[in-house]
C-alpha cells in the first residue's frame, strides 16, 4: 500500500500554479499536510481524491496511475472535503445509505456499517432527523461518517476539525490516530496542534512546492537551539518584530515575553527554550528557499 | 445620493455576477434562437389566414409581442434566482448585517432582474432590425415604429416580471417548486384576464392594446377576416398566410399612460415582497430545527464520539465492491422524491387516477401533458443536484460515477416519467395501440435525457425549466406536431416523430455522460 506523487503540477488559467513539481511518497500512517492559505493543500487533496487532474506529473496508488484508472483508488478512498454539502431533506441515515450505494457497499453491509458509524460520531439518536436542521458540527460529523463508510485504505481529510468543538476535535484526532495503523491518512489543516497530536509524518507546502517532509521530531530537531524567549518592554515589541521572527507574545507585569526564532540569542536577556512544532512550521514557511536548497 | 450609490452597486454586483455565468450566455443564445424562429416564420402573430406585411411597424410589433409573450413566461424562471443566489452563496448573510433596508435590497434585485430581461428585449429588437433589413416587404425603415413596441410594451412588462420574480422569491411558500407551478397559472391569467375583461389596467403584458388595434385595422382592410389573433406557431405555415398592410400603433399619451400600470404594480410588488422577505434569517428557513432535534443536539453535541474507545469500527474491505445499481437507483429515486410536500403527491395521484377515466386517446392528448408538466422541477434538478448541494466532491470521488451514479439519476427520472403516464400507457397497451405505446415510451425516455443533459451542461436547473415550459406550451398544449415532444397527436406519430425523439434521447444521454466526464476531468 503506497501512494507515490511524482513531479505533480497543477496550472490554472492565467499562468497560476496550484502545485509545482510536487513529489512525495507516502506509506501507512498519518501524514499531516501543513501550509499557509493558498499554498496548494486543497489542490493536492483534490488530485489525490481523483476529482482534479494534474497538468503534469503522475500519482500512483499501488503502482497504478490514478488519473488513468481512478476507480481502483476510489473503491478504497474515504474523502472528507473542506467544503462539502448535504441534502437537507434527507436524514443522516438516508444520506449515508445513499453514499454507501454510491461507494458500492451492499445493503446488509451498508446498514450495519452506517449504524456503527452513526454511533461512532454520536448521531445515532438523531438518525431520523433531517440534515437541514443540523448544526455545523453535526454536519461535519456526518461528513466524517461518510468518509469512513467503505473502510478506506486511503483516508483524505481536508480541515476535518472545522466546526467541531474542542472536545470533538480531540476525539476526532484520536480516531484518526487509531485508524492509521493499516492505512494511509492524509490530514490537511493549518491548525498545527491537530497535526502535532497525530501525524507520523509532516509535509509542509508553500506556494505549491513541498518545502519539508519529515517526522515531527526531525522538524523539531532542525530548530533546536533557535527558539528564544525574551522579556522586553512593550514599547520595544514593534522593533523586535521587524528584526526577528516572532512566533508568540505573552503580556507580563514587567513587560512582554517574546518568543523569537533566531540562529543566535536576540538579546542578552534572552534564554533558549524547547521548540514547538509551530516554531518549526514557521521556520519552514518563512524560508522555503533554504529548504529547497 | 448615498442611497442611489448603494442601489447602483447592488444592481452592478448582481448583474456582473449573472452575466459572467455560463448560463447567461445560454440565455442570450436562446434569445437569438427565439428571434430566429420569429424571423423565419415558425413563430409569429397570426390572423386566421392573414398576417402583417413585413414593414417596420409590423416587424417591430410582431417581434415585441412574441418576445413579451414568451419571455414573460420563460424569463421569469431565468431571473428568479437573484435572492436565492445570495442565500446559497452566503452573501445574503453579509448584506443582512449591513444598514441596507429590505426595500432597497429588493428594489436592487428587481432592477437587476430588469437589466437581464432588458438585455433579452434588446437582443430581440436587434433581431427585428435584422429581419426587416433582410426580409422587408415594403420600402422604408421607420426606427420609431420598429422600436416603439419594445420600449412601451416590452420594457414595462419586463419590469413587472422582474418584480414578480422577486416577490415570488420573498414569499416562503412561493420560493421553490410550488411557486414555479403557481407562476405558470399566474402567467396564463396575465395573458387571458385582460382579453376576457377588456380592462387596460389588467393588461400588464401589453398584449391587448395592440391586439385590439390590429384586429380593427385588419377588419377594415379585409372583409372576410374572422377576428382570429394568436401569438405562437403558424397552423398552416407563414407561407400560406395572406399579407395585409398594417400601419402601426400611434403612441398617444393615453396609450403610454396605460403602460404605466405595470410600472405602478412593480412598486406595489416590491413593497409587498419587503413585508414577507425574511432578510436571510436562517431561523425561518425550512426544514427548521425541530424541538426534538434541539433536545437531541444537547445530547449528541457535547459528548460527540464519547464512546470511541469501546466502539472501534470493524474492517470492511472484504465486503466492499459489489455492483449495486439497483440500490443506487432506489437511493436516487428517494432523493428525487424526498422533501416534496404531501400535496404534490396528492395532485400526482389525482392526475394519475384521472388518466384512467377517459378514452386512452383523449387521455394521451390532454392528460399526458398535464401529468408531464407536474414533475418538471424534479427533472430540472437532474444533473445539477450534486453541485447545488455541494456533494459533488464526495460523489465524484466514489467508484464509477459515470457508470453507476449518473445512469441511476437518469433511470430515476425515467421511472418518475413513465410512472406518471403508466395509467395511459397500460391502457394504450391493452387497447393494442402499439404505435401510441411506442410514442409514449419514446417521450418518457426523451424527457429525462433532455433534463439530465441540460442540467449537466448548463450547471443549473433554470435552462431546462424555461425551455421545457415554453416547448410544452408551444408543442403538446397547442398540439403542434413539429414540437410535440410528448407525442400527444396522431400527426406527430404518423410523422415518425417518436423515433426521432428516441434518437435524440440517446444522443442527449450520451451528451450528459460526456458532460459529466468533462466535470470529472477539467477540475
Amino acid at each position: 500500500m503506497d501512494l507515490v506523487i511524482t513531479n505533480v503540477s497543477k496550472q490554472y488559467k492565467g499562468n497560476i500554479w496550484g502545485l509545482r513539481e510536487f513529489s512525495l511518497s507516502i506509506g501507512p500512517g498519518v501524514v499531516g499536510l501543513l501550509g499557509p492559505n493558498g499554498a496548494g493543500k486543497s489542490t493536492l487533496m483534490r488530485i489525490l481524491a481523483t476529482i482534479a487532474r494534474p497538468t503534469g506529473g503522475t500519482v500512483t496508488w499501488d503502482g497504478t496511475d490514478i488519473a488513468r484508472a481512478p476507480d481502483g483508488l476510489r473503491s478504497v478512498l474515504g474523502y472528507l472535503p473542506q467544503d462539502f454539502g448535504v441534502y437537507p431533506n434527507l436524514t443522516p441515515l438516508e444520506f449515508l445509505e445513499y453514499l454507501a450505494a454510491a461507494k458500492g457497499l451492499d445493503a446488509p453491509t451498508a446498514r450495519k456499517r452506517i449504524d456503527e458509524l452513526l454511533q461512532l460520531v454520536n448521531l445515532f439518536e438523531a438518525r431520523h432527523q433531517r440534515l437541514g436542521g443540523f448544526s455545523g458540527g453535526m454536519r461535519q460529523r456526518v461528513g466524517i461518517a461518510q468518509a469512513l463508510l467503505n473502510d478506506p485504505r486511503l483516508l483524505i481529510v481536508d480541515e476535518p476539525t472545522a466546526g467541531l468543538d474542542p472536545e470533538e476535535r480531540v476525539r476526532f484526532r484520536n480516531l484518526l490516530s487509531d485508524l492509521s495503523g493499516e492505512r494511509i491518512v492524509i490530514l490537511s489543516t493549518h491548525i498545527v496542534s491537530d497535526v502535532e497530536a497525530v501525524a507520523t509524518d509532516i509535509a509542509i507546502i508553500v506556494r505549491g512546492r513541498l518545502v519539508r517532509h519529515a517526522a515531527p521530531e526531525d522538524l523539531l530537531r532542525a530548530v533546536q537551539g533557535q527558539v528564544w524567549e525574551w522579556l522586553i518592554p512593550s514599547s520595544e515589541v514593534p522593533a523586535a518584530r521587524t528584526r526577528f521572527r516572532v512566533s508568540a507574545t505573552i503580556r507580563k507585569n514587567d513587560g512582554v515575553l517574546v518568543r523569537v526564532l533566531a540562529a543566535s540569542a536576540p538579546g542578552p536577556a534572552a534564554s533558549p527554550v524547547e521548540p514547538s512544532l509551530e516554531d518549526a512550521y514557521l521556520q519552514a514557511v518563512a524560508a522555503p528557499g533554504d529548504a529547497e536548497s | 445620493m448615498k442611497l442611489g450609490r448603494t442601489l447602483y452597486h447592488l444592481i452592478r454586483a448582481d448583474v456582473l455576477e449573472r452575466t459572467r455565468r455560463y448560463s447567461f450566455l445560454v440565455t442570450v443564445v436562446a434569445t437569438v434562437y427565439l428571434g430566429y424562429l420569429v424571423s423565419e416564420g415558425t413563430l409569429g402573430v397570426h390572423l386566421g389566414g392573414y398576417r402583417g406585411l413585413r414593414n417596420s411597424a409590423w416587424v417591430g410589433m410582431m417581434m415585441a409581442l412574441c418576445g413579451v409573450t414568451f419571455v414573460s413566461l420563460a424569463g421569469f424562471y431565468v431571473v428568479k434566482s437573484a435572492v436565492e443566489r445570495d442565500r446559497q452563496t452566503g452573501v445574503g448573510q453579509i448584506l443582512a448585517g449591513t444598514p441596507i433596508s429590505k426595500m432597497l435590497y429588493l428594489a436592487g434585485k428587481t432592477l437587476s432582474n430588469f437589466v437581464v430581461l432588458g438585455v433579452i428585449m434588446v437582443v430581440l429588437a436587434i433581431a427585428a432590425i435584422v429581419l426587416l433589413l433582410v426580409r422587408s416587404e415594403e420600402g422604408g425603415f421607420d426606427l420609431g415604429a420598429l422600436l416603439g413596441p419594445f420600449l412601451f410594451l416590452g420594457l414595462p412588462a419586463m419590469l413587472f416580471i422582474a418584480a414578480l420574480a422577486v416577490f415570488f422569491e420573498s414569499v416562503p411558500w412561493l420560493r421553490h417548486g410550488f411557486g414555479n407551478i403557481v407562476y405558470f397559472f399566474a402567467w396564463t391569467a396575465l395573458v387571458v384576464v385582460p382579453m376576457e375583461t377588456g380592462l387596460q389596467s389588467a393588461d400588464v403584458l401589453g398584449l391587448k392594446m395592440p391586439m385590439d388595434r390590429i384586429q380593427s385595422d385588419v377588419r377594415m382592410a379585409v372583409a372576410d377576416y374572422n377576428g382570429t389573433f394568436s401569438i405562437g406557431t403558424a397552423g398552416g405555415g407563414e407561407s400560406k398566410e395572406v399579407p395585409v398592410r398594417w400601419a402601426g400603433l400611434r403612441w398617444t399619451s393615453q396609450r403610454i399612460g396605460y403602460r404605466l400600470f405595470p410600472v405602478g404594480y412593480t412598486f406595489v410588488l416590491v413593497l409587498l415582497a419587503a413585508l414577507w422577505f425574511d432578510r436571510f434569517d436562517a431561523a425561518g428557513r425550512a426544514p427548521a430545527r425541530s424541538s426534538r432535534l434541539r433536545s437531541l443536539g444537547n445530547r449528541v453535541g457535547g459528548g460527540a464520539m464519547a464512546r470511541l474507545p469501546e466502539l472501534m469500527i470493524r474492517p470492511l474491505a472484504a465486503l466492499v465492491g459489489h455492483t449495486v445499481f439497483g440500490r443506487m437507483l432506489l437511493a436516487e429515486l428517494r432523493l428525487m422524491l424526498q422533501g416534496l410536500p404531501w400535496w404534490w403527491h396528492l395532485v400526482a395521484l389525482g392526475l394519475w387516477i384521472g388518466s384512467l377515466v377517459p378514452e386512452p386517446a383523449f387521455a394521451r392528448a390532454y392528460l399526458v401533458p398535464c401529468l408531464w408538466v407536474w414533475p418538471v422541477f424534479l427533472w430540472s434538478a437532474m444533473g445539477t443536484r450534486e453541485s447545488r448541494f455541494r456533494t459533488d466532491q464526495v460523489l465524484f470521488s466514489s467508484p464509477r460515477p459515470l457508470g453507476r451514479q449518473l445512469p441511476a439519476v437518469w433511470a430515476a427520472g425515467f421511472l418518475v416519467t413513465i410512472g406518471l403516464a403508466s395509467g395511459v400507457w397500460l391502457r394504450l397497451l391493452a387497447a393494442g395501440d402499439f404505435s401510441a405505446v411506442f410514442a409514449v415510451a419514446a417521450a418518457a425516455l426523451f424527457i429525462p435525457s433532455w433534463a439530465l443533459a441540460s442540467g449537466v451542461w448548463s450547471g443549473g436547473s433554470k435552462m431546462f425549466e424555461a425551455v421545457f415550459i415554453m416547448a410544452w406550451y408551444l408543442g403538446p398544449i397547442n398540439h403542434n406536431p413539429s414540437l410535440d415532444f410528448m407525442a400527444t397527436t396522431d400527426t406527430a406519430i404518423a410523422a415518425r416523430f417518436p423515433a426521432v425523439l428516441l434518437l435524440i434521447a440517446g444522443s442527449l444521454f450520451c451528451g450528459a455522460l460526456l458532460g459529466r466526464r468533462r466535470q470529472l476531468t477539467i477540475a
